[in-house]
Protein backbone atom coordinates (compact mmCIF):
# COMPACT_ATOMS: atom_id res chain seq x y z
CA UNK A 1 0.00 0.00 0.00
CA UNK A 2 2.80 2.42 0.93
CA UNK A 3 4.58 1.52 -2.29
CA UNK A 4 1.41 2.47 -4.16
CA UNK A 5 1.31 5.87 -2.46
CA UNK A 6 5.05 6.52 -2.73
CA UNK A 7 5.71 5.40 -6.27
CA UNK A 8 2.35 5.90 -8.01
CA UNK A 9 0.04 8.29 -6.16
CA UNK A 10 2.60 10.94 -5.14
CA UNK A 11 4.21 11.13 -8.61
CA UNK A 12 0.68 11.27 -10.03
CA UNK A 13 -0.21 14.26 -7.84
CA UNK A 14 3.06 15.99 -8.79
CA UNK A 15 2.61 15.56 -12.54
CA UNK A 16 -1.11 16.34 -12.06
CA UNK A 17 -0.18 19.70 -10.51
CA UNK A 18 1.96 20.49 -13.53
CA UNK A 19 -0.80 19.47 -15.98
CA UNK A 20 -3.24 21.57 -13.95
CA UNK A 21 -1.19 24.75 -14.34
CA UNK A 22 -0.94 24.18 -18.10
CA UNK A 23 -4.57 23.17 -18.50
CA UNK A 24 -5.81 26.25 -16.61
CA UNK A 25 -3.93 28.44 -19.09
CA UNK A 26 -5.35 26.54 -22.06
CA UNK A 27 -8.86 26.92 -20.65
CA UNK A 28 -8.37 30.60 -19.84
CA UNK A 29 -7.16 31.34 -23.37
CA UNK A 30 -10.07 29.39 -24.83
CA UNK A 31 -12.58 31.21 -22.64
CA UNK A 32 -11.45 34.61 -23.95
CA UNK A 33 -10.24 34.00 -27.51
CA UNK A 34 -12.07 30.74 -28.38
CA UNK A 35 -8.91 29.13 -29.70
CA UNK A 36 -6.98 25.95 -28.90
CA UNK A 37 -3.55 27.35 -28.14
CA UNK A 38 -1.15 24.85 -29.69
CA UNK A 39 1.98 26.77 -28.64
CA UNK A 40 1.15 26.26 -24.98
CA UNK A 41 3.53 23.33 -24.49
CA UNK A 42 6.45 25.14 -26.08
CA UNK A 43 5.72 28.23 -24.01
CA UNK A 44 6.05 25.97 -20.96
CA UNK A 45 9.41 24.70 -22.25
CA UNK A 46 10.53 28.29 -22.81
CA UNK A 47 9.61 29.11 -19.19
CA UNK A 48 11.74 26.21 -17.98
CA UNK A 49 14.69 27.45 -20.05
CA UNK A 50 14.29 31.04 -18.80
CA UNK A 51 14.75 29.66 -15.28
CA UNK A 52 17.77 27.69 -16.50
CA UNK A 53 19.26 31.01 -17.53
CA UNK A 54 18.87 32.22 -13.94
CA UNK A 55 20.38 29.01 -12.57
CA UNK A 56 23.34 28.78 -14.94
CA UNK A 57 24.20 32.40 -15.70
CA UNK A 58 23.20 34.09 -12.43
CA UNK A 59 23.89 31.21 -10.08
CA UNK A 60 20.37 31.30 -8.58
CA UNK A 61 18.48 28.32 -7.22
CA UNK A 62 15.64 27.17 -9.49
CA UNK A 63 13.16 28.36 -6.84
CA UNK A 64 14.60 31.87 -6.99
CA UNK A 65 14.65 31.74 -10.77
CA UNK A 66 10.90 31.03 -10.90
CA UNK A 67 9.77 34.69 -10.62
CA UNK A 68 12.28 35.66 -13.32
CA UNK A 69 10.96 32.90 -15.60
CA UNK A 70 7.38 34.07 -14.95
CA UNK A 71 8.12 37.66 -15.89
CA UNK A 72 10.02 36.71 -19.04
CA UNK A 73 7.44 34.15 -20.15
CA UNK A 74 4.56 36.56 -19.52
CA UNK A 75 6.35 39.20 -21.59
CA UNK A 76 6.98 36.67 -24.37
CA UNK A 77 3.31 35.63 -24.36
CA UNK A 78 2.13 39.22 -24.63
CA UNK A 79 4.63 39.96 -27.41
CA UNK A 80 3.68 36.79 -29.26
CA UNK A 81 0.01 37.77 -29.14
CA UNK A 82 0.78 41.27 -30.35
CA UNK A 83 2.90 40.04 -33.28
CA UNK A 84 1.27 36.79 -34.33
CA UNK A 85 -2.32 36.55 -33.07
CA UNK A 86 -3.69 40.08 -32.79
CA UNK A 87 -3.40 40.82 -36.52
CA UNK A 88 -5.65 37.77 -37.11
CA UNK A 89 -8.21 38.67 -34.45
CA UNK A 90 -10.99 39.56 -36.87
CA UNK A 91 -10.52 36.46 -39.00
CA UNK A 92 -11.96 33.02 -38.30
CA UNK A 93 -10.45 31.54 -35.16
CA UNK A 94 -9.00 28.56 -37.07
CA UNK A 95 -6.47 31.00 -38.53
CA UNK A 96 -5.23 31.85 -35.05
CA UNK A 97 -5.07 28.17 -34.11
CA UNK A 98 -2.88 27.47 -37.13
CA UNK A 99 -0.77 30.54 -36.32
CA UNK A 100 -0.30 29.14 -32.81
CA UNK A 101 1.09 25.95 -34.38
CA UNK A 102 3.60 28.10 -36.24
CA UNK A 103 4.49 29.92 -33.03
CA UNK A 104 5.02 26.53 -31.35
CA UNK A 105 7.60 25.59 -33.99
CA UNK A 106 9.30 28.97 -33.70
CA UNK A 107 9.56 28.77 -29.91
CA UNK A 108 10.93 25.23 -30.05
CA UNK A 109 13.53 26.20 -32.66
CA UNK A 110 14.50 29.28 -30.68
CA UNK A 111 15.12 27.11 -27.61
CA UNK A 112 17.30 24.75 -29.65
CA UNK A 113 19.23 27.67 -31.16
CA UNK A 114 19.89 29.34 -27.82
CA UNK A 115 20.31 26.40 -25.43
CA UNK A 116 21.09 23.55 -27.82
CA UNK A 117 19.09 20.38 -28.53
CA UNK A 118 20.44 18.34 -25.61
CA UNK A 119 19.12 17.58 -22.14
CA UNK A 120 19.76 19.96 -19.24
CA UNK A 121 19.12 19.83 -15.50
CA UNK A 122 18.79 22.53 -12.83
CA UNK A 123 20.63 20.51 -10.19
CA UNK A 124 22.70 17.40 -10.77
CA UNK A 125 22.96 14.61 -8.23
CA UNK A 126 20.26 12.74 -6.39
CA UNK A 127 18.12 14.29 -3.67
CA UNK A 128 17.47 12.02 -0.72
CA UNK A 129 13.79 11.94 0.17
CA UNK A 130 12.63 12.58 3.71
CA UNK A 131 10.86 9.58 5.18
CA UNK A 132 7.80 10.57 7.20
CA UNK A 133 5.55 7.81 8.55
CA UNK A 134 6.66 5.60 5.72
CA UNK A 135 5.95 8.29 3.11
CA UNK A 136 8.88 9.21 0.89
CA UNK A 137 8.63 12.97 0.46
CA UNK A 138 11.03 14.89 -1.71
CA UNK A 139 11.56 18.56 -1.10
CA UNK A 140 11.01 19.41 -4.76
CA UNK A 141 7.72 17.49 -4.81
CA UNK A 142 6.44 19.33 -1.76
CA UNK A 143 7.46 22.60 -3.38
CA UNK A 144 5.77 21.77 -6.69
CA UNK A 145 2.44 20.77 -5.16
CA UNK A 146 2.52 23.58 -2.58
CA UNK A 147 3.36 26.23 -5.15
CA UNK A 148 0.69 24.92 -7.53
CA UNK A 149 -1.93 25.23 -4.76
CA UNK A 150 -0.78 28.79 -3.99
CA UNK A 151 -0.85 29.78 -7.68
CA UNK A 152 -4.36 28.37 -8.18
CA UNK A 153 -5.54 30.20 -5.05
CA UNK A 154 -3.98 33.45 -6.30
CA UNK A 155 -5.65 32.99 -9.69
CA UNK A 156 -8.99 32.49 -7.97
CA UNK A 157 -8.52 35.69 -5.97
CA UNK A 158 -7.46 37.51 -9.13
CA UNK A 159 -10.56 36.40 -11.06
CA UNK A 160 -13.03 37.15 -8.27
CA UNK A 161 -11.54 40.14 -6.40
CA UNK A 162 -9.77 42.37 -8.91
CA UNK A 163 -11.39 44.59 -11.51
CA UNK A 164 -9.19 43.15 -14.25
CA UNK A 165 -10.11 39.60 -13.22
CA UNK A 166 -13.81 40.44 -13.23
CA UNK A 167 -13.44 42.13 -16.61
CA UNK A 168 -11.79 38.94 -17.87
CA UNK A 169 -14.82 36.93 -16.79
CA UNK A 170 -17.08 39.54 -18.39
CA UNK A 171 -15.27 39.30 -21.74
CA UNK A 172 -15.46 35.51 -21.50
CA UNK A 173 -19.23 35.74 -20.85
CA UNK A 174 -20.07 38.18 -23.63
CA UNK A 175 -17.39 40.09 -25.53
CA UNK A 176 -19.87 42.44 -27.26
CA UNK A 177 -21.60 43.46 -24.04
CA UNK A 178 -18.16 43.93 -22.46
CA UNK A 179 -17.31 46.54 -25.10
CA UNK A 180 -20.70 48.21 -24.63
CA UNK A 181 -19.82 48.57 -20.92
CA UNK A 182 -16.60 50.31 -21.87
CA UNK A 183 -14.22 47.40 -21.22
CA UNK A 184 -11.10 47.68 -23.37
CA UNK A 185 -10.99 44.14 -24.70
CA UNK A 186 -7.38 44.32 -25.88
CA UNK A 187 -6.17 45.31 -22.41
CA UNK A 188 -8.05 42.35 -20.95
CA UNK A 189 -6.50 40.02 -23.54
CA UNK A 190 -3.03 41.33 -22.66
CA UNK A 191 -3.66 40.66 -18.97
CA UNK A 192 -4.92 37.19 -19.86
CA UNK A 193 -1.67 36.41 -21.72
CA UNK A 194 0.31 37.71 -18.78
CA UNK A 195 -1.50 35.33 -16.43
CA UNK A 196 -1.24 32.41 -18.86
CA UNK A 197 2.49 33.13 -19.34
CA UNK A 198 3.12 33.08 -15.58
CA UNK A 199 1.29 29.75 -15.25
CA UNK A 200 3.29 28.35 -18.19
CA UNK A 201 6.58 29.36 -16.60
CA UNK A 202 5.57 27.70 -13.32
CA UNK A 203 4.58 24.48 -15.10
CA UNK A 204 7.88 24.49 -17.03
CA UNK A 205 10.07 25.12 -14.00
CA UNK A 206 8.21 22.46 -11.99
CA UNK A 207 8.61 19.92 -14.78
CA UNK A 208 12.30 20.78 -15.04
CA UNK A 209 12.68 20.33 -11.29
CA UNK A 210 10.83 17.03 -11.32
CA UNK A 211 12.69 15.56 -14.29
CA UNK A 212 14.93 17.40 -16.72
CA UNK A 213 14.82 19.99 -19.48
CA UNK A 214 14.85 19.32 -23.20
CA UNK A 215 13.47 21.32 -26.10
CA UNK A 216 10.63 18.83 -26.66
CA UNK A 217 9.52 18.74 -23.02
CA UNK A 218 6.60 21.08 -23.65
CA UNK A 219 5.38 19.40 -26.77
CA UNK A 220 5.00 16.11 -24.93
CA UNK A 221 2.86 17.93 -22.32
CA UNK A 222 0.43 19.25 -24.91
CA UNK A 223 -1.71 16.15 -25.22
CA UNK A 224 -2.22 15.46 -21.50
CA UNK A 225 -2.85 19.18 -20.88
CA UNK A 226 -5.53 19.36 -23.57
CA UNK A 227 -6.99 16.12 -22.21
CA UNK A 228 -7.11 17.76 -18.77
CA UNK A 229 -8.71 20.94 -20.13
CA UNK A 230 -11.33 18.95 -22.02
CA UNK A 231 -12.03 16.71 -19.02
CA UNK A 232 -12.74 19.78 -16.93
CA UNK A 233 -14.73 21.38 -19.76
CA UNK A 234 -12.69 23.56 -22.08
CA UNK A 235 -13.09 27.22 -21.22
CA UNK A 236 -13.68 26.43 -17.54
CA UNK A 237 -10.40 27.04 -15.70
CA UNK A 238 -11.78 25.65 -12.44
CA UNK A 239 -12.64 22.40 -14.17
CA UNK A 240 -9.06 22.21 -15.45
CA UNK A 241 -7.85 21.75 -11.87
CA UNK A 242 -9.81 18.53 -11.54
CA UNK A 243 -8.95 17.52 -15.11
CA UNK A 244 -5.22 17.97 -14.54
CA UNK A 245 -5.26 15.93 -11.35
CA UNK A 246 -7.34 13.14 -12.87
CA UNK A 247 -5.07 12.82 -15.92
CA UNK A 248 -1.85 13.00 -13.87
CA UNK A 249 -2.95 10.43 -11.31
CA UNK A 250 -4.53 8.15 -13.94
CA UNK A 251 -1.30 8.10 -15.96
CA UNK A 252 0.82 7.09 -12.99
CA UNK A 253 -1.63 4.72 -11.34
CA UNK A 254 -2.26 2.92 -14.62
CA UNK A 255 1.24 1.43 -14.38
CA UNK A 256 0.65 -0.02 -10.89
CA UNK A 257 1.49 -3.76 -10.82
CA UNK A 258 -1.77 -4.79 -9.18
CA UNK A 259 -1.59 -8.39 -10.45
CA UNK A 260 2.19 -8.71 -10.64
CA UNK A 261 2.58 -6.96 -13.99
CA UNK A 262 1.91 -3.26 -14.54
CA UNK A 263 -1.76 -2.71 -15.47
CA UNK A 264 -0.60 -0.77 -18.51
CA UNK A 265 2.98 -0.80 -19.71
CA UNK A 266 4.62 2.56 -18.85
CA UNK A 267 5.40 2.90 -22.55
CA UNK A 268 1.70 3.46 -23.16
CA UNK A 269 1.23 6.04 -20.41
CA UNK A 270 0.55 8.75 -22.97
CA UNK A 271 -2.32 6.71 -24.38
CA UNK A 272 -4.12 7.00 -21.05
CA UNK A 273 -4.62 10.73 -21.46
CA UNK A 274 -5.67 10.19 -25.06
CA UNK A 275 -8.19 7.50 -24.11
CA UNK A 276 -9.68 9.62 -21.34
CA UNK A 277 -9.95 12.60 -23.70
CA UNK A 278 -11.69 10.61 -26.45
CA UNK A 279 -14.08 8.95 -23.99
CA UNK A 280 -14.87 12.35 -22.49
CA UNK A 281 -15.53 13.90 -25.89
CA UNK A 282 -17.89 11.02 -26.73
CA UNK A 283 -19.64 10.94 -23.38
CA UNK A 284 -19.76 14.60 -22.28
CA UNK A 285 -18.10 16.99 -24.71
CA UNK A 286 -18.83 19.91 -22.39
CA UNK A 287 -16.74 18.44 -19.58
CA UNK A 288 -17.43 16.96 -16.18
CA UNK A 289 -19.13 20.03 -14.79
CA UNK A 290 -22.17 21.98 -15.81
CA UNK A 291 -22.49 25.72 -16.35
CA UNK A 292 -20.02 28.46 -15.53
CA UNK A 293 -17.50 29.19 -18.22
CA UNK A 294 -14.82 30.84 -15.98
CA UNK B 1 -29.13 68.14 -30.17
CA UNK B 2 -26.89 66.29 -27.69
CA UNK B 3 -27.00 63.07 -29.73
CA UNK B 4 -27.58 63.49 -33.41
CA UNK B 5 -27.45 61.08 -36.36
CA UNK B 6 -27.41 62.61 -39.83
CA UNK B 7 -28.45 60.52 -42.82
CA UNK B 8 -26.63 57.34 -41.80
CA UNK B 9 -26.19 54.43 -44.19
CA UNK B 10 -24.68 51.10 -43.25
CA UNK B 11 -25.21 47.47 -42.33
CA UNK B 12 -23.55 44.24 -41.34
CA UNK B 13 -21.21 43.99 -44.31
CA UNK B 14 -23.68 42.97 -47.06
CA UNK B 15 -26.35 45.29 -48.44
CA UNK B 16 -27.06 48.39 -46.39
CA UNK B 17 -29.77 47.89 -43.78
CA UNK B 18 -29.85 51.60 -42.99
CA UNK B 19 -30.58 53.81 -45.99
CA UNK B 20 -30.69 57.28 -44.58
CA UNK B 21 -31.64 57.46 -40.89
CA UNK B 22 -31.59 60.81 -39.16
CA UNK B 23 -32.59 61.41 -35.58
CA UNK B 24 -31.71 63.44 -32.54
CA UNK B 25 -32.11 63.30 -28.77
CA UNK B 26 -31.71 65.92 -26.05
CA UNK B 27 -31.61 65.30 -22.29
CA UNK B 28 -35.12 66.71 -21.89
CA UNK B 29 -36.64 64.27 -24.39
CA UNK B 30 -37.94 60.72 -24.52
CA UNK B 31 -37.58 59.68 -28.14
CA UNK B 32 -39.21 56.50 -29.41
CA UNK B 33 -38.40 54.74 -32.67
CA UNK B 34 -41.26 52.67 -34.06
CA UNK B 35 -41.70 50.80 -37.31
CA UNK B 36 -42.40 47.38 -38.79
CA UNK B 37 -40.14 44.37 -38.24
CA UNK B 38 -36.96 44.63 -40.25
CA UNK B 39 -37.18 48.41 -40.50
CA UNK B 40 -33.69 48.69 -38.99
CA UNK B 41 -34.67 50.06 -35.58
CA UNK B 42 -32.20 47.97 -33.56
CA UNK B 43 -29.62 48.29 -36.32
CA UNK B 44 -29.87 52.07 -36.12
CA UNK B 45 -29.09 51.95 -32.41
CA UNK B 46 -26.10 49.70 -32.98
CA UNK B 47 -24.86 52.09 -35.64
CA UNK B 48 -25.16 55.05 -33.25
CA UNK B 49 -23.16 53.13 -30.64
CA UNK B 50 -20.32 52.20 -32.95
CA UNK B 51 -21.24 48.52 -33.11
CA UNK B 52 -21.43 48.40 -36.89
CA UNK B 53 -19.77 50.20 -39.73
CA UNK B 54 -21.45 53.40 -40.76
CA UNK B 55 -20.75 53.73 -44.49
CA UNK B 56 -22.06 57.23 -44.95
CA UNK B 57 -23.51 59.93 -42.72
CA UNK B 58 -22.39 60.96 -39.28
CA UNK B 59 -23.14 60.60 -35.58
CA UNK B 60 -22.41 63.48 -33.23
CA UNK B 61 -22.45 63.52 -29.43
CA UNK B 62 -22.16 66.83 -27.62
CA UNK B 63 -20.79 68.39 -30.78
CA UNK B 64 -18.02 65.79 -31.28
CA UNK B 65 -18.01 63.41 -34.23
CA UNK B 66 -18.31 59.87 -32.82
CA UNK B 67 -19.11 58.09 -36.10
CA UNK B 68 -15.92 56.03 -36.09
CA UNK B 69 -15.50 55.76 -32.31
CA UNK B 70 -15.41 52.13 -31.03
CA UNK B 71 -18.25 51.13 -28.65
CA UNK B 72 -15.98 50.92 -25.58
CA UNK B 73 -15.36 54.67 -25.83
CA UNK B 74 -19.06 55.64 -25.63
CA UNK B 75 -19.74 55.03 -21.92
CA UNK B 76 -17.05 57.47 -20.73
CA UNK B 77 -18.72 60.20 -22.85
CA UNK B 78 -22.00 59.84 -20.99
CA UNK B 79 -23.72 57.73 -23.65
CA UNK B 80 -25.08 54.35 -22.51
CA UNK B 81 -26.83 51.52 -24.32
CA UNK B 82 -28.87 48.53 -23.16
CA UNK B 83 -29.04 45.87 -25.89
CA UNK B 84 -32.24 43.90 -26.28
CA UNK B 85 -30.94 40.43 -25.51
CA UNK B 86 -27.88 39.23 -23.69
CA UNK B 87 -27.64 42.48 -21.78
CA UNK B 88 -26.21 41.10 -18.53
CA UNK B 89 -23.18 38.90 -17.81
CA UNK B 90 -24.87 35.67 -16.62
CA UNK B 91 -21.83 34.27 -14.75
CA UNK B 92 -21.05 37.50 -12.93
CA UNK B 93 -22.93 38.40 -9.76
CA UNK B 94 -25.42 41.27 -9.75
CA UNK B 95 -22.89 43.54 -8.05
CA UNK B 96 -20.09 42.52 -10.42
CA UNK B 97 -22.36 43.35 -13.36
CA UNK B 98 -22.89 46.84 -11.96
CA UNK B 99 -19.17 47.17 -11.36
CA UNK B 100 -18.54 46.48 -15.05
CA UNK B 101 -20.76 49.44 -15.83
CA UNK B 102 -18.33 51.73 -14.00
CA UNK B 103 -15.14 50.09 -15.22
CA UNK B 104 -13.88 53.29 -16.81
CA UNK B 105 -14.47 55.37 -13.70
CA UNK B 106 -13.68 53.18 -10.66
CA UNK B 107 -13.93 56.25 -8.41
CA UNK B 108 -17.66 56.41 -9.16
CA UNK B 109 -18.32 52.71 -8.56
CA UNK B 110 -19.52 52.88 -4.94
CA UNK B 111 -21.88 55.82 -5.43
CA UNK B 112 -23.22 54.31 -8.66
CA UNK B 113 -24.00 50.96 -7.05
CA UNK B 114 -25.82 52.66 -4.16
CA UNK B 115 -27.83 54.80 -6.57
CA UNK B 116 -28.87 51.75 -8.64
CA UNK B 117 -29.85 49.80 -5.49
CA UNK B 118 -31.91 52.81 -4.46
CA UNK B 119 -33.66 52.78 -7.83
CA UNK B 120 -34.10 48.97 -7.93
CA UNK B 121 -34.30 47.64 -4.32
CA UNK B 122 -34.73 43.97 -5.38
CA UNK B 123 -31.22 44.05 -6.85
CA UNK B 124 -29.71 44.84 -3.47
CA UNK B 125 -31.22 41.67 -2.00
CA UNK B 126 -29.74 39.59 -4.81
CA UNK B 127 -26.38 41.35 -5.03
CA UNK B 128 -24.38 38.11 -4.66
CA UNK B 129 -26.53 36.04 -7.03
CA UNK B 130 -25.23 35.30 -10.54
CA UNK B 131 -27.16 37.43 -13.03
CA UNK B 132 -28.05 34.28 -14.96
CA UNK B 133 -30.52 33.14 -12.27
CA UNK B 134 -32.51 36.42 -12.10
CA UNK B 135 -36.11 36.67 -13.31
CA UNK B 136 -36.72 38.46 -16.60
CA UNK B 137 -37.81 41.67 -14.88
CA UNK B 138 -34.85 41.71 -12.49
CA UNK B 139 -32.47 40.99 -15.32
CA UNK B 140 -33.85 43.96 -17.25
CA UNK B 141 -33.50 46.16 -14.13
CA UNK B 142 -29.89 45.03 -13.81
CA UNK B 143 -29.20 45.79 -17.47
CA UNK B 144 -30.65 49.29 -17.09
CA UNK B 145 -28.87 49.74 -13.75
CA UNK B 146 -25.55 48.81 -15.31
CA UNK B 147 -26.09 51.42 -18.02
CA UNK B 148 -26.86 54.07 -15.36
CA UNK B 149 -23.63 53.48 -13.41
CA UNK B 150 -21.77 56.43 -14.93
CA UNK B 151 -24.82 58.76 -14.87
CA UNK B 152 -25.16 58.97 -18.65
CA UNK B 153 -26.71 62.02 -20.34
CA UNK B 154 -28.28 59.83 -23.03
CA UNK B 155 -29.61 56.32 -22.41
CA UNK B 156 -30.45 54.09 -25.36
CA UNK B 157 -32.86 51.19 -24.68
CA UNK B 158 -33.54 48.43 -27.20
CA UNK B 159 -36.98 46.91 -26.47
CA UNK B 160 -36.73 47.29 -22.69
CA UNK B 161 -40.03 45.48 -22.12
CA UNK B 162 -39.51 42.51 -24.46
CA UNK B 163 -40.55 39.26 -22.81
CA UNK B 164 -41.82 40.88 -19.60
CA UNK B 165 -45.16 40.27 -17.89
CA UNK B 166 -47.77 43.07 -18.38
CA UNK B 167 -47.47 44.27 -14.75
CA UNK B 168 -43.70 44.44 -15.07
CA UNK B 169 -44.03 46.29 -18.38
CA UNK B 170 -45.98 49.06 -16.62
CA UNK B 171 -43.30 49.25 -13.91
CA UNK B 172 -40.64 49.49 -16.57
CA UNK B 173 -42.37 52.42 -18.27
CA UNK B 174 -42.70 54.17 -14.89
CA UNK B 175 -39.02 53.60 -14.29
CA UNK B 176 -38.03 54.96 -17.67
CA UNK B 177 -39.99 58.14 -16.87
CA UNK B 178 -38.35 58.33 -13.45
CA UNK B 179 -34.89 58.03 -15.01
CA UNK B 180 -35.81 60.66 -17.55
CA UNK B 181 -37.02 62.88 -14.72
CA UNK B 182 -33.49 62.94 -13.33
CA UNK B 183 -32.27 64.60 -16.52
CA UNK B 184 -31.36 61.66 -18.75
CA UNK B 185 -32.35 61.78 -22.42
CA UNK B 186 -33.97 58.51 -23.52
CA UNK B 187 -33.87 56.96 -26.97
CA UNK B 188 -35.74 53.71 -27.24
CA UNK B 189 -37.05 51.12 -29.64
CA UNK B 190 -40.26 49.63 -28.32
CA UNK B 191 -42.67 46.99 -29.54
CA UNK B 192 -45.43 48.33 -27.30
CA UNK B 193 -45.45 51.31 -29.64
CA UNK B 194 -48.69 52.82 -28.42
CA UNK B 195 -47.70 52.73 -24.75
CA UNK B 196 -44.23 54.04 -25.60
CA UNK B 197 -45.56 56.93 -27.67
CA UNK B 198 -47.84 57.91 -24.76
CA UNK B 199 -44.78 58.80 -22.70
CA UNK B 200 -42.64 59.98 -25.62
CA UNK B 201 -41.86 63.59 -26.31
CA UNK B 202 -40.76 62.72 -29.85
CA UNK B 203 -41.20 59.77 -32.16
CA UNK B 204 -39.69 58.55 -35.40
CA UNK B 205 -41.22 56.01 -37.73
CA UNK B 206 -38.62 53.99 -39.59
CA UNK B 207 -39.53 52.01 -42.70
CA UNK B 208 -37.07 50.09 -44.86
CA UNK B 209 -34.09 51.55 -43.05
CA UNK B 210 -35.09 55.19 -43.59
CA UNK B 211 -37.13 57.88 -41.83
CA UNK B 212 -40.79 57.87 -42.86
CA UNK B 213 -42.59 60.10 -40.33
CA UNK B 214 -41.52 62.05 -37.33
CA UNK B 215 -43.20 64.27 -34.79
CA UNK B 216 -44.16 64.54 -31.17
CA UNK B 217 -45.50 61.39 -29.54
CA UNK B 218 -49.00 62.86 -29.65
CA UNK B 219 -48.77 63.72 -33.36
CA UNK B 220 -47.77 60.18 -34.27
CA UNK B 221 -50.55 58.70 -32.13
CA UNK B 222 -53.07 60.98 -33.83
CA UNK B 223 -51.77 60.36 -37.36
CA UNK B 224 -54.18 58.15 -39.30
CA UNK B 225 -51.45 56.65 -41.53
CA UNK B 226 -49.11 55.83 -38.68
CA UNK B 227 -51.93 54.40 -36.65
CA UNK B 228 -53.20 52.16 -39.42
CA UNK B 229 -49.82 51.01 -40.71
CA UNK B 230 -47.72 50.53 -37.61
CA UNK B 231 -49.80 50.61 -34.51
CA UNK B 232 -52.35 48.03 -35.58
CA UNK B 233 -55.38 50.31 -36.18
Amino acid sequence: MLDFVNFYLIPGIVIGSIYTLGAIGISLIFSILRIAHLAHGDLIALGAYFALFGVVELGWSPYMALPLAMILTAATSIGMDRLCYRPLRRMRTVMVIIASFGVALMLRSAIMLIWGPGTEVYQSGIQRPMIWAGLRLQEKHLFIVGAAVVLVALLHLFLTRTTTGKAMRAVSDDPDLARVCGIRTEAVIRAMWGVAGCLCAAAGVFLGLDTQLNPLMGFSLLLPMFAAAILGGIGKPYGAIVGGMVIGIAEEVSTYPLFGDPLVSPTYKAAIAFTLMVLMLLWRPTGLFKGRVL
Amino acid sequence: MLLEARDIHGGYGGDDVLRGVSLGVDPDQIVVIVGPNGAGKSTAMKALFGLLRVRAGSVHFDGADITRLPPEEMAPLGFAYVPQERNVFPNLTVEENLEMGAIRRPDRKRAGIERVYGLFPPLRERRQAPAGVLSGGQRQMLAVGRALMLEPRILMLDEPTAGLAPVVIDQMFDLIQEIHGSGVGILMVEQNARQALEIATHGYVLVGGANRFQGTGRELLDDEDVLRSFLGG
